[in-house]
């Protein structure tokens, strides 16, 4: 941190507090025992977060000492959520009223989501601590919100300082996806008693690219500055390339996009902020990953890939199924495509009204009404080894569907959960 | 009616020339006019390349490439030139190499006429083809306008044979959407009776199935206004606008979750009273919100609120989604109609949803607008106004 621009121009009184804050957090963090295979959130994450921030001032963000310094303190606190003490909250908000107390999964979920909001116990609990230091009762507030706001937040409902440094921290803090969170050597060793969701999320930080400013970072002047991040790649097998380029960018732009940080940031600082995936220099590296890469896409179990653009519904009807098979969603054939290309899917499930996610065409697809049929096609000539099921709530004509060769089964909705169960079980046995 | 003004301008239809109906009616007229062959080409501009014509004499298949845009970009010419009504003079060499350019006419006698003709909304050029047509001039002016009188007919018939065809898709759309919802039903009910879901979850899930068959039993009864075609407001009363929206957020949340969409809503902590038919306009608002759900963009969020504004309550849906494209204002209000985009991002629709609401909404004597953010242009409202009063049922007594 102490190398960056944004701390050289923090001025002396306030590098005081500064440092006193970032240490706590660090060791706070770093020495607090949580989720065993949680990415790291610790003194390194906050490394990287301050020095997204600096590349994106070097980059042509102009900040001013004051917002400098409460920036850089709220980047150190802003985790501090994931390790407070959790004793006074109710079991209830916690658990969700689900009957497993001793289950961490729901400890963890309830950290991932509301970490934002403990900032507000770190805050009660060390104020005299804040105080001592220097900050007085308005700046303390003022870091506490410029962190919540870090996440979930909505910016449009936050004034000031808040609000344009809240959209500053969140980008930086969303475009750490940094290899040095998520240690290569540890993944390696430890992948196979890691579970399959924490397994992905390590793989996806190792095989990330360093932003790098004139690198895959570049900066536009004409006709308005634009900073370009260029998102970069390198998976153990070329054909998932595409997949991991899209789940990489796609909590980057919602950031961006859906909740309105590249708005705050054009309104603050008229500096645009665009995200984009980079084939290019994206490439396969590391034949050792390919176990691990299984691994986070199948979690090591037969596969099934659920394609319908209304995944949700269809959730429950695979209950009983996930205890036996790892199951993932698609809701458009380009998604599909991705995951298909990316993951070895046993056992394609596809619905016949779907998006196809700008692929193809209306008349390529009878208006759509069959681009699950279309998609099928796809899959038989480029993936024979997957099975093939379509269940389908159509009302249509189904005819071209049912004159596909080789599909396991066509089954129309509503049908009986176990009737369905028994045929998947069926083709996969 | 037939004026040279409507002949200009092109209007958006559907392809006639597979309707052997119109082929019938050429013919005879061909025949009846001891004609060689003629050309009925419907006109639009818009949708260039795909429209085209219908022919008799030549053979089946429609011009169609770069050719026929020659062809086509000729008539324009020929058209703006000399606005209709106008027969053509014969021999015009011009013409007939571009046709010649379209179709081998060697064994033709080289003597052309044509005319454009319209009816009220389409517009189509005849162009004929006779060994004598300079003498034929006055019957085919009369002629013309019996084909005139026979399209418009046959636009009639179009136009009730697109409506059929619209509910139809409609009635299959909902037939999917009934399947979907019923497989979620049975699948939530089956975990639970099964034992695999438990205590509080369990409830929740049957909650979950509750909203499910509330969401099947909206869609029925939004059929029902859509299909009624003397629909009008049948149980009036005063009601609190903020609870309507309630209940539509309630309903929606679901659907809203599924896209991490967040539903705002809570600007006013006063009642807005309103007078409607509160079942149909909580109906047209849901639409509204289940429209910002699907085209909206995901992990964003959708704020629903009501206010009143100069005697009239406004009720307003707005999302960050994609610009709404000033040549879709109009036509998104009309029966069957659906967007490229709208095809694209959810491929279930039938395109009746907002000609439902803006048939409750003018059946409250009210107007329906939609439009994008001035400054952000993903900023999309979609809004309606009623009386805030009983002006209608004042209107009637009078």
């Amino acid at each position: 941190m102490k190398t960056t621009k944004l701390y050289s121009m923090i001025i002396k009184k306030h590098k005081s507090i500064l440092d006193a804050v970032y240490n706590y957090s660090c060791e706070l963090l770093d020495h607090t025992p949580r989720f065993q295979y949680f990415t790291l959130h610790g003194s390194k994450h906050i490394d990287n977060v301050v020095s997204n921030i600096d590349i994106m001032m070097n980059a042509g963000i102009e900040l001013t000492e004051d917002q400098a310094f409460f920036l850089t303190c709220s980047a150190c606190i802003h985790d501090l959520g994931m390790v407070i003490p959790l004793k006074d909250y109710l079991s209830n908000d916690i658990f969700q009223g689900r009957p497993q107390p001793a289950e961490p999964t729901n400890v963890e979920k309830l950290i991932r989501d509301y970490h934002h909001e403990l900032i507000y116990s770190y805050i009660e609990n060390k104020f005299d601590f804040l105080m001592k230091l220097g900050l007085s009762p308005s700046d303390c507030s003022i870091l506490r919100d410029i962190a919540k706001s870090h996440r979930r937040v909505n910016l449009s409902e936050t004034f000031g300082f808040v609000r344009c440094l809240g959209a500053l921290l969140r980008l930086a803090d969303e475009l750490d996806i940094s290899p040095s969170r998520a240690p290569a050597s540890v993944l390696i060793d430890h992948y196979e008693e890691m579970d399959s969701t924490s397994c992905w999320h390590w793989l996806k930080h190792n095989i990330s690219e360093d932003w790098r400013l004139g690198h895959n970072v570049i900066v536009q002047s004409n006709p308005t500055k634009t900073v370009k991040f260029l998102l970069a790649v390198h998976p153990p097998r070329k054909s998932s390339i595409p997949y991991w380029l899209t789940q990489l960018r796609r909590p980057i732009a919602r950031v961006l996009f859906d909740e309105g940080v590249s708005r705050e940031i054009a309104r603050q600082w008229n500096v645009s902020i665009e995200i984009e995936s980079s084939q290019d220099m994206s490439s396969c590296v590391g034949q050792e990953l390919i176990p691990i890469e299984q691994k986070a896409l199948s979690a090591n179990r037969k596969l099934i890939l659920v394609i319908d653009d209304e995944s949700r519904k269809m959730e429950d009807l695979f209950l009983v199924l996930m205890g036996k098979y790892h199951i993932i969603y698609s809701s458009n054939a380009k998604d599909a495509l991705e995951k298909l290309a990316a993951a070895p899917v046993d056992l394609a499930i596809v619905d016949l009204q779907i998006g196809s996610g700008f692929i193809w065409s209306a008349s390529e697809t009878h208006d759509f009404k069959l681009t699950g049929a279309v998609l099928c096609k796809t899959i038989l000539e480029k993936y024979p080894k997957t099975k093939i099921g379509i269940l389908t709530g159509s009302r249509h004509d189904l005819a071209e569907a049912e004159s596909l060769d080789g599909l396991a089964f066509l089954l129309r909705k509503p049908i009986n959960p176990e009737d369905f169960e028994k045929e998947v079980i069926n083709v996969l046995s | 009616m037939f004026c040279h003004e409507n002949a200009l301008k092109p209007s958006i239809t559907d392809p006639i020339s597979v309707d052997p109906f119109i082929r019938y009616v050429l013919n005879d007229f061909l025949l009846e006019n001891e004609l060689q062959a003629g050309i009925l080409c419907e006109w639009n501009e818009d949708r260039c390349g795909i429209d085209y014509v219908v022919i008799e004499g030549f053979p089946e298949s429609p011009f169609i490439g770069s050719r026929q845009e020659s062809l086509k970009h000729f008539i324009v010419q020929c058209l703006e030139c000399y606005p209709a009504p106008h027969l053509h003079s014969a021999m015009r060499s011009d013409l007939w190499s571009e046709i010649a350019a379209v179709h081998d006419l060697s064994s033709w006698q080289s003597k052309t006429a044509f005319l454009p003709v319209s009816s009220s909304t389409r517009n189509y050029v005849l162009i004929l083809f006779s060994e004598s047509t300079i003498s034929m001039k006055e019957q085919l002016y009369c002629s013309c306008s019996e084909v005139v009188e026979t399209i418009s007919q046959l636009r009639d018939m179009h136009s009730i044979k697109h409506k059929l065809r619209v509910m139809e898709l409609y009635v299959r759309e909902i037939g999917h959407d009934i399947a979907s919802s019923v497989q979620a039903i049975i699948s939530k009910l089956n975990a639970v009776s099964r034992g695999y879901i438990t205590g509080r979850l369990a409830n929740e899930k049957i909650k979950e199935a509750e909203e499910e068959i509330m969401s099947t039993y909206r869609i029925a009864d939004t059929l029902g206004i859509t299909v009624d075609p003397d629909y009008n407001i049948g149980n009036g009363k005063e009601f609190d606008a903020r609870e309507v929206i309630a209940r539509t957020v309630s309903l929606c949340k679901s659907e809203a979750e599924e896209r991490h969409i967040d539903l705002r809503t809570g600007r006013s902590t006063a009642p807005i009273f309103v007078w409607g038919d509160e079942k149909a306009i909580q109906s047209a608002l849901t639409q509204y919100v289940i429209n910002a759900i699907k085209y909206g963009k995901g992990s964003s969020y959708i704020n629903i609120y009501a206010r009143k504004k100069d005697k009239q309550v406004e009720f307003i849906v707005q999302d960050i989604g994609e610009p709404i494209e000033d040549i879709d204002k109009a036509a998104m209000w009309e029966f069957g109609w659906r967007g490229d985009r709208a095809k694209e991002y959810h491929v279930n629709g039938s395109g009746i949803g907002l000609f439902t609401v803006k048939k409750i909404v003018q059946a409250h004597g009210g107007i329906c607008e939609a439009y994008s953010d001035e400054e952000n242009k993903h900023i999309v409202t979609f809004s309606f106004s009623i009386p805030e009063k009983d002006i209608i049922r004042k209107m009637q007594l009078l």
